[in-house]
């Protein structure tokens, strides 16, 4: 990882902490920051589509689905953005989604690692069924419950663990070293 | 390539090089455990993870794709599965983004080739296995590139195979627990995704196991290749691949003062040559092939040819005080010798694909620490 990225990495990262702060301590912007976010996350993906198509897909065979696709995206978001009440399922759609993969993996790496007798594969079972544990809590919140408060809650701790992922990654060594025989 | 090439082929090709039995198994028996020694199984062993030589199915599907994890991923299946052919290769009209990508296909006889079989030179035998398995790949995993791309590694519905004078449709389905059936031409790949660094556009996952059978041949449509229709002849190119890896042994045994590219050791295998075309083009699953390839490495050697065994050596590296002078520790410092030079390379062409390296003579010890060991080994060589 080269300075660059390691500022920009740490810069990210505080920006992240600072959004959750924002999304958990002001209650009554809370669920609306996160649409927002997440409707600028779908313009911003449908933009680098349509740069990635340009720069790269272009010269793929097949490559014009990539343009089709960043043009799908794109209208998405703007759409999305557009709409004065997006409904409570969208977003529970995601965080259900994103952390019940999470958990999923997480626990069938633990059996994996568990099979091959690496000793700390309860740790990975243990972060597997976290995840699996939250992703349930936002099926129930968002749909049985329909409370979005508990909804903000896992998307700001989502956030702040990527951040101090992002924050801890910066500072690790990560240059291979090369010894001239 | 699967494990009747790289265990057993190497065997018989360590052997037709002069090697003795127990030094061919030590050999043959590296350049398999290339496919098993993963982060995870590290980690089991106390040993540093950064010698990973491979990736399980599942490490990958855990992997972050931020920077870090790209790079970590590229310098595992570049170093061992699929050397880059030409890190200055041109393509026009492409920006830089697309370049680095495309530099990355792995092909045989590039310099990375030449430089990975002198690294091995005046080393360990399990150097050469790994030197081996390398090698072997060029050939089996031509044309698709160790990095998650899907602008390079990506294929369409144009897939036929030709059998004889028949020319047939392949089939792919997503199955990874049916096995393919060779009779239909149905074949098993993964799934399509649209993201450009998806685990699922690593390598040659878009074309399923087809790379790695001995007896294929096949015509499709590289996603880089314009349009442009590529027959990949796998029966010709192992053959190759193993008459290849004779010569190559020879260089390491010490027959040859110097490695060259595009020599192969034809004469030596000449008198196995119509029995190993038979294994090559039988119609069959890696259990067969490698019943066929035993046999013959058997005959060849009149020594019998235990099966491979992951737990073979990893006692004795929990156990010894030792470790760097252990067989998994000789392993070890090959993989992260291997590593550190692919690195090296594809970092100074200007790609920073597979991550940073830092010249140790030049700038002194700052990288990730499990260098320390290498460091450690090539100053006791050095000292001899």
């Amino acid at each position: 990882m080269s300075r660059f990225d390691r500022v920009k990495n740490i810069i990210i990262g505080l920006f992240m902490i600072a959004w959750a702060a924002a999304i958990v301590l002001i209650p009554t912007f809370g669920y609306p920051f996160i649409v927002v976010t997440l409707c600028i996350t779908l313009v911003v993906r449908g933009v680098r589509s349509l740069v990635y198509y340009f720069t790269m897909a272009r010269h793929m065979v097949g490559g014009l689905s990539i343009l089709y696709i960043a043009i799908l995206v794109l209208q998405l978001g703007l759409f999305a953005l557009s709409l004065s009440d997006v409904p409570r399922l969208f977003v529970t759609v995601y965080l259900v989604g994103a952390h019940a993969y999470d958990g999923v993996i997480a626990v069938l790496r633990a059996f994996e690692e568990k099979a091959l007798e690496y000793p700390k594969w309860k740790m990975k079972m243990l972060a597997g069924a976290m995840n699996i544990a939250v992703a349930l809590a936002a099926l129930v919140c968002g749909i049985l419950i329909e409370s979005t408060a508990v909804m903000v809650y896992i998307y700001g701790a989502g956030l702040v663990y990527s951040a101090v992922i992002k924050i801890v990654s910066a500072f690790r060594k990560t240059s291979v070293v090369y010894i001239q025989p | 390539m699967q494990k009747d090439f790289h265990y057993y082929a190497t065997y018989c090709a360590a052997h037709l090089a002069g090697y003795t039995h127990k030094e061919c198994l030590d050999i043959c028996y590296s350049a398999q455990f290339v496919d098993w020694c993963s982060a995870t199984l590290l980690s089991k062993l106390g040993a540093p993870r950064e010698a990973a030589t491979t990736q399980l199915q599942l490490e990958l599907a855990d992997a972050r794709t931020d920077i870090i994890g790209l790079q970590t991923i590229t310098r595992i299946w570049s170093s061992f599965h699929f050397l880059p052919r030409d890190l200055k290769a041109e393509k026009s009209g492409c920006s830089k983004l697309y370049l680095r990508k495309y530099r990355l296909i792995c092909g045989p006889n590039g310099d990375l080739l030449r430089s990975t079989v002198e690294l091995a030179k005046d080393g360990s035998l399990q150097a050469a296995g790994v030197a081996m398995h390398v090698l072997a790949d060029t050939w089996a995993h031509m044309n698709f590139a160790g990095t998650p791309s899907l602008v390079i590694n990506n294929t369409n519905r144009y897939f036929y195979e030709i059998v004889g004078d028949e020319t047939r449709t392949i089939t792919f389905r997503h199955s990874r627990t049916t096995p393919d059936d060779f009779d239909k031409s149905i074949y098993t790949c993964s799934l399509y995704q649209s993201s450009e660094n998806s685990i699922m556009n690593l390598g040659h996952g878009r074309a399923g196991h087809l790379p790695d059978y001995s007896f294929i041949k096949y015509k499709y449509l590289p996603a880089w290749g314009d349009y442009e229709e590529f027959t990949k002849d796998n029966p010709s190119d192992y053959m190759k691949a193993f008459c290849q890896m004779v010569y190559a042994l020879k260089y390491l045994h010490g027959e040859y003062a110097i490695f060259q590219k595009e020599r192969y050791d034809t004469e030596a295998v000449a008198p196995w040559e119509d029995e190993i075309r038979k294994i090559l083009i039988k119609r069959q699953g890696e259990d067969g092939a490698c019943r066929d390839w035993k046999a013959l490495g058997e005959k060849m050697s009149g020594e019998e040819i235990p099966d491979f065994s992951i737990e073979t050596y990893q006692e004795e590296y929990l156990t010894s005080a030792d470790k760097d002078g252990t067989f998994i520790g000789r392993f070890i410092l090959a993989a992260l010798a291997q590593k550190s030079m692919v690195t090296n390379k594809i970092y100074r062409s200007g790609n920073r694909l597979a991550g940073l390296s830092v010249v140790m003579n030049e700038k002194g010890f700052r990288g990730i620490k499990a260098y320390i060991a290498l460091a450690r080994q090539i100053r006791k060589e050095g000292e001899k």
